[in-house]
């Protein structure tokens, strides 16, 4: 198995029990969760070596946070404590035709102000077969977007993959800031994930005379945007998930991978009803790591499909499914029947 | 016998692990709102006052439950400005026995950071009010929120309100130096001073040779002030404490028999001593300082019997307590 990186802020969840309403609540439900750190814990239940870099305060809920992470086999050792705050998000969970709301407290937290020389890049990246990051990462702060660059170079001097999920963040920054900070980013980045969506609002990239926003998910047009995104930014591989959304607990689920020459589709999962969306395409990016790494091509991709329609039955943030449920998923059982 | 009492500050969310937990083992947070300012609001909408919490919410749905909270306790929010991110947030963890209770803060950026006072009806807020309240941790939170209060402090006096002030320092707020010269400016302004003779000598300048009663005459002599109440607090255990009240007013000194109690949550003590002195003061005409003292301390023990940051019982709930100190049950 591999040692795989991942670079982040992991914060604290506070989300309403189950469907009720942010003035409803008399508790929060807590977990801790964040894009990168969803990737590690998930690597981390198929059993890769996962490390999660970021930087947390030293009080009671940053320690909280680090714990989280251990528990499912994260090692946090190059986590660097200090600062003030974790960031939070609160979540509101919908149901049916009501959306679910995320609203963020997560300025000026422990990772957002961190510096690039306060970590050990050395021990991170040596021997690393691999290193995500998502476009959430950057738009954090300047400080945390500079990280990441340092981060991404210090990554291709230690020949490690990398891979990024786009993940454009509206509440975080604006397209033109997102592009300033993005585009420059992407001459080392080998594993591109991200829909057309993201594509225009964090690269610039708008595909020539093709339609994919009329709501039905057209394969045809991909095609034709992945290879030219491919030229544009000279990426290994693109990959992206294709939900199609009936309704906040009903969606169908299928991934498209392109390596360049060849294109390779997953099976399509209906799934009904999600349970939590959150974390899902952390899930993907983790599910498709796994593959690439593990399996061909065209497994790759249905093994992460598989793992990430798993992951919207389960609540919080962290996609908890081990290599061999995935894998029972794949060969076609379904049902839900109890599996003795 | 109405009177508009307005108070001045920050309500926060506050988040508590279930059970005497500690933050590392929740999985869940019970949630309520609270803070020094508006619990002391609550407190006195239940003794019968108008009141009106002053401050500033997010333009979210987390700001609009915190205003829902207070209405639902009878406080006025009509001077609540909604603008800006972020709810200040405390966690708070729940001691037992030997293990002390602890206090996480999470407000650094809340959005009451950002109060400026053009956002306010100065006018409106004093409109028919006879009292105002604030404490040191408003005075704590920014440059903005400080110069806001100044605004408040001149419209207040100038209508002839009067004015109480809980010097509540927080040490994981600000530290002794910065408190000091907000407290220093404010000094003038105040009628009635909260305060403890540590109080008197770190933030007012009291020699540090004058101890007790005579440190606290001495902040009298140095301000505009008629009064200062406050309370010494025995600890046994996190959960058994005991507490005597006490009032200087010129050469005068009273001071109550201790009362020992349990805890079930003390957070918000002070802030219902605050109210319940507040109430009586206005419903004695300020004519009796016993009774008044006696009110103030009884309401603070009775608020550490009760879940959450605010008093919620009732002006005859305190009374029977007093009458009613061998705890039979009222019938």
């Amino acid at each position: 198995m591999a040692k795989i990186v991942t670079l982040g802020e992991i914060m604290l969840r506070l989300s309403t029990p189950g469907v009720s309403r942010f003035v409803q609540a008399e508790s929060f439900d807590v977990v801790y969760g964040g894009g990168e750190a969803n990737v590690a814990v998930s690597v981390a239940n198929y059993g890769h070596d996962a490390y999660f870099v970021t930087k947390l305060p030293e009080h009671e809920i940053g320690q909280s946070a680090v714990n989280a992470l251990r528990r499912f086999g994260v090692d946090t050792s190059f986590i660097v404590r200090g600062g003030e705050r974790v960031g939070i998000y609160y979540l509101e969970t919908g149901a049916s035709m009501r959306p679910s709301k995320v609203i963020y407290d997560r300025a000026d937290s422990s990772i957002a102000t961190a510096k690039y020389d306060e970590f050990d890049w050395e021990g991170i990246f040596k021997d690393a077969k691999w290193f995500h990051f998502s476009g959430i990462t950057p738009a954090l702060s300047d400080s945390a977007a500079e990280l990441t660059k340092v981060a991404l170079q210090q990554a291709k001097k230690y020949n490690v993959t990398t891979s990024v999920d786009l993940n454009y963040r509206k509440k975080l920054w604006t397209p033109q800031k997102a592009q300033s900070i993005m585009r420059p980013l992407m001459q080392y980045v080998d594993v591109c994930i991200g829909n057309e969506e993201d594509a225009d609002l964090v690269l610039g990239f708008k595909p020539k005379g093709v339609d994919v926003s009329s709501g039905k998910i057209n394969i045809e047009g991909y095609h034709t945007i992945f290879k030219e995104m491919k030229e544009a930014f000279n990426f290994k591989m693109i990959a992206t998930s294709l939900r199609e959304s009936f309704s906040a607990n009903h969606n169908g689920w299928r991934i498209l991978l392109y390596d360049g020459k060849e294109f390779f589709e997953s099976k399509r999962y209906d799934i009904n009803p999600i349970i939590d969306r959150v974390g899902g395409g952390d899930s993907f990016s983790a599910g498709l790591i796994h593959g690439l790494l593990t399996r061909s091509n065209q497994e790759a991709v249905e093994f992460a499909a598989a793992a990430s329609a798993l992951k919207h039955t389960i609540p919080g943030d962290f996609n908890q499914v081990s290599e061999q449920e995935v894998n029972t998923l794949l060969k076609g059982d379904a049902s839900g029947r109890v599996q003795r | 016998m109405k009177h508009k009492i307005v108070t001045f500050g920050e309500i926060m969310l506050r988040l508590t692990p279930p059970n005497y937990g500690i933050i590392e083992d929740a999985h869940d947070f019970m949630a309520t709102y609270g803070g020094t300012e508006a619990n002391v609001a609550i407190s006195l909408a239940q003794f019968g006052h108008h009141t009106s919490f002053v401050s500033k919410l997010p333009d979210n749905q987390l700001g609009e439950a915190a205003v829902k909270f207070l209405n639902a306790q009878k406080v006025d929010t009509s001077s609540v400005v909604m603008q800006g991110d972020n709810i200040g947030i405390y966690f708070l963890e729940t001691g037992f026995g030997i293990r002390p209770s602890k206090v996480l803060y999470n407000r650094k950026f809340s959005s009451m950071t950002t109060l400026h006072a053009d956002e306010l009806k100065l006018d409106e807020i004093f409109e028919n009010a006879t009292w105002f309240h604030f404490s040191g941790i408003t005075l704590s939170l920014s440059n903005d929120v400080r110069q806001t209060l100044k605004k408040l402090l001149d419209k207040a006096k100038s209508k002839g309100v009067f004015i109480s002030f809980d010097c509540n320092y927080r040490k994981t707020l600000w530290t002794i130096d910065a408190a000091k010269k907000a407290y220093s400016e404010i000094a003038q302004y105040i009628d009635l001073f909260f305060a403890t003779p540590f109080d008197a000598h770190n933030f007012f300048d009291v020699d540090e040779k004058l101890q007790g009663v005579d440190a606290l005459k001495s902040l009298l002599e140095k301000t505009q002030a008629t009064y200062v109440f406050g309370y010494q607090r025995s600890v046994y255990q996190a959960n058994e404490n005991a507490l005597k009240a006490y009032v200087v007013k010129k050469e005068q000194f009273i001071e109550t028999k201790p009362i020992r109690f349990q805890i079930y949550d003390r957070i918000g003590g002070g802030d219902a001593f605050a109210a319940g002195i507040i109430h009586s003061l206005i419903k004695t005409n300020h004519n009796d300082l016993n009774k008044t003292l006696t009110f103030g301390l009884a309401t603070s023990v009775l608020k550490h019997t009760l879940w959450g940051d605010s008093f919620k019982l009732n002006e005859l709930d305190v009374l029977n307590f007093i009458k009613n100190q061998n705890k039979e049950v009222v019938r």
